[in-house]
């Protein structure tokens, strides 16, 4: 194995509303030294993130790291309003499922993660 | 220490309903100087906004106005609600304060009540947008006439100011129609003095409950009523965030999490007449259960604008829904559907503004464009069909349509001749009401954060 899916790593990966015309991505890394990996080499970006999700880079208007939780946050333009007569997920409570498909290099990450199976 | 004493009893008035003990046990131990909260958001959607419903329990909203009105007015701690009703337009607040009058008139109490309207006056807004251009929020289309002429309701939300001015006419209970959260908890330590940087981001906690505190103990799901009133102590240069429960705790990183919350930026938020920057705040444990917050910065914004929420009717609803388990259906699913949704709109072409949405559980129902996944086929499919039509008769006419029509459609290979799908209820299509979209999401500028709200004041 040399990969390793992200949200093995996460204590946290959610979506939400932020406002009707965006959604915002919550990743919230469970150890320092992964979350520092991540920052370091670039292991996860705006372009990745709009790859995931199929869209065109603008439509992530917000990319962010947060060091105080080990965070990295991204904001995406909704593709329609919440609430209006087509959309899926009025609150974008289940929006994050196209980031799980992310996955890090093992070599980039510290040694030993992923060696005995994180939890899942 | 000088410092500002505030409770937020729940994280929203009527979710779930305030812990009782822990509420009273609160206002003895910390006597808070103000109880402030919010009473609903727009997250729920346009409906709420445009048909004048909440969107929590009666049951729950009463739970908590009782404990509120019974516990606070007698010990002469003022109540501060913002949006109040769910949504904060006049029908919202009317009906909060009709359930206030009842409990009030029960219990036997007396009380100042100030109460500040959200809504906007639709020839004002007219006027302006004729002459203006009012810029959209998160979006990039100007505000026109047009679009004020089709809103059914339209709030703009208000910030401290006239909450502050209802505490200056000694209100013993706020009413306040669309409101920013955080204005609603900031009000009070604002009007004391305390810097505004850290009143907004003290509220901006605040604002949620106990969803910016740490469980350190299973707790709240045994609990029916589990909303934990927090404390916030605000002082010159910080302020100090405490659950009044012990089983939770604000930890450093539980509050400094609660900047990701439902907002598109962590360092930067847009509040009524400026800009709350986090980018120098700090988080640090005090003890246990307490957090110690320094650093936020607030910067006001010239001119002053207020935020703009409006919805309009967009017709009226009717769903169905029908599950298939065919596996040969299943593979020709896609174009089943597009095909009988192109049928419709020729049966009812002369309809104007009709709509008709499938949502495909089993297939893309959650994701809808984001979705990847398309293999392997799933053995069961969920189809809930969404029409909107100019009456609710037409609605419900073309949800009929469709059910028949899939329900005998040709597909190839077809076997299940006595019909296609299994249709959970009678009536198999559901009439919903009046459907509403969010138009309107702009920035008005203002002359200050009072120009456009005024305190009643009502005797109960």
């Amino acid at each position: 194995m040399s990969s390793i899916p992200m949200n093995e790593l996460c204590s946290i990966v959610r979506t939400k509303n932020a406002g009707p015309f965006l959604f915002t991505l919550d990743i919230v890394f469970r150890e320092r030294a992964v979350y520092e990996a991540v920052k370091a080499h670039r292991l996860l970006t705006r372009e990745q993130l709009a790859a995931a999700y199929g869209v065109p880079v603008e439509e992530v208007v917000v990319f962010e790291t947060f060091d105080n939780v080990m965070a990295v946050k991204a904001s995406f333009r909704r593709k329609i309003t919440a609430a209006s007569p087509g959309d899926p997920d009025v609150y974008a409570m289940n929006q994050e499922v196209p980031a799980l498909t992310i996955r890090f290099p093992l070599a980039r990450l510290p040694a030993g993660v992923g060696a005995q199976g994180a939890p899942k | 220490m000088k410092e500002a004493v505030v409770l937020t009893p729940t994280g929203c008035i009527g979710n779930r309903g305030i812990h009782r003990e822990t509420f009273l046990r609160a206002l003895d131990e910390v006597k808070p100087q103000v109880l402030a909260m919010d009473g609903g958001s727009l997250d729920p959607g346009a409906y709420y906004l445009g048909a004048g419903w909440a969107h929590s329990p009666v049951l729950n909203v009463k739970w908590d106005l009782e404990l509120l009105l019974t516990h606070a007015v007698p010990r002469r701690i003022p109540i501060i609600v913002g949006s109040s009703g769910g949504s904060g337009a006049r029908p919202h607040v009317d009906t909060t304060i009709g359930f206030i009058r009842e409990i009030a008139q029960a219990r036997k109490i007396r009380l100042k009540a100030a109460v500040i309207y959200a809504d906007l006056d639709p020839r004002y807004l007219r006027a302006r947008a004729a002459k203006e251009k009012i810029p959209g929020v998160d979006h990039d289309r100007v505000l026109t006439p047009e679009m004020v002429d089709q809103g059914s309701t339209i709030v703009a939300m208000m910030g401290h100011e006239p909450i502050c001015r209802a505490l200056d006419m000694g209100a013993d209970f706020v009413v306040a129609g669309r409101a920013s959260d955080a204005s609603a908890i900031a009000a009070f330590p604002i009007r004391e003095g305390y810097d505004t940087g850290l009143s907004l981001h003290m509220g901006d906690i605040l604002e949620c409950g106990e969803s910016a505190a740490k469980e350190r103990e299973p707790f709240l799901r045994d609990v029916d009523h589990n909303r934990i009133p927090i404390l916030g102590r605000i002082r010159k240069d910080h302020f100090l965030l405490k659950p009044m429960h012990p089983a939770l705790a604000c930890t450093p990183e539980s509050c400094a999490a609660h900047s990701l919350y439902e907002r598109a930026s962590i360092y930067s938020s847009i509040f009524p007449g400026g800009v709350l920057d986090k980018r120098e705040s700090r988080y640090s444990a005090e003890d246990e259960w307490t957090t110690r917050v320094t650093g936020t910065r607030f910067t006001p914004a010239s001119p002053y604008t207020v935020l703009l929420e409006g919805v309009r009717k967009v017709g009226y609803r009717s769903i169905l829904v029908f599950g298939v388990r065919t596996p040969r259906m299943i593979a020709q699913i896609d174009s089943i559907l597009e095909k009988a949704r192109e049928r419709e709109f020729t049966t009812f072409s002369g309809v104007q503004g009709l709509q008709i949405h499938f949502h495909v559980y089993g297939r893309d129902g959650v994701l809808g464009p984001y979705e990847f996944e398309r293999a392997p086929r799933p053995h069961e499919v969920g189809v809930v069909v969404d029409v909107v039509a100019p009456t609710q008769e037409i609605a419900h006419d073309v949800g009929q349509d469709i059910r028949s029509r899939i329900s005998f459609w040709r597909y190839e290979g077809r076997q299940t001749t006595a019909g296609n799908v299994a249709v959970p209820f009678s009536p198999s299509v559901i009439d919903v009401g009046a459907a509403y979209e969010l138009h309107i999401f702009h920035a008005l500028p203002v002359k200050d954060g009072n120009e456009l709200f005024k305190v009643e004041i009502l005797e109960i």
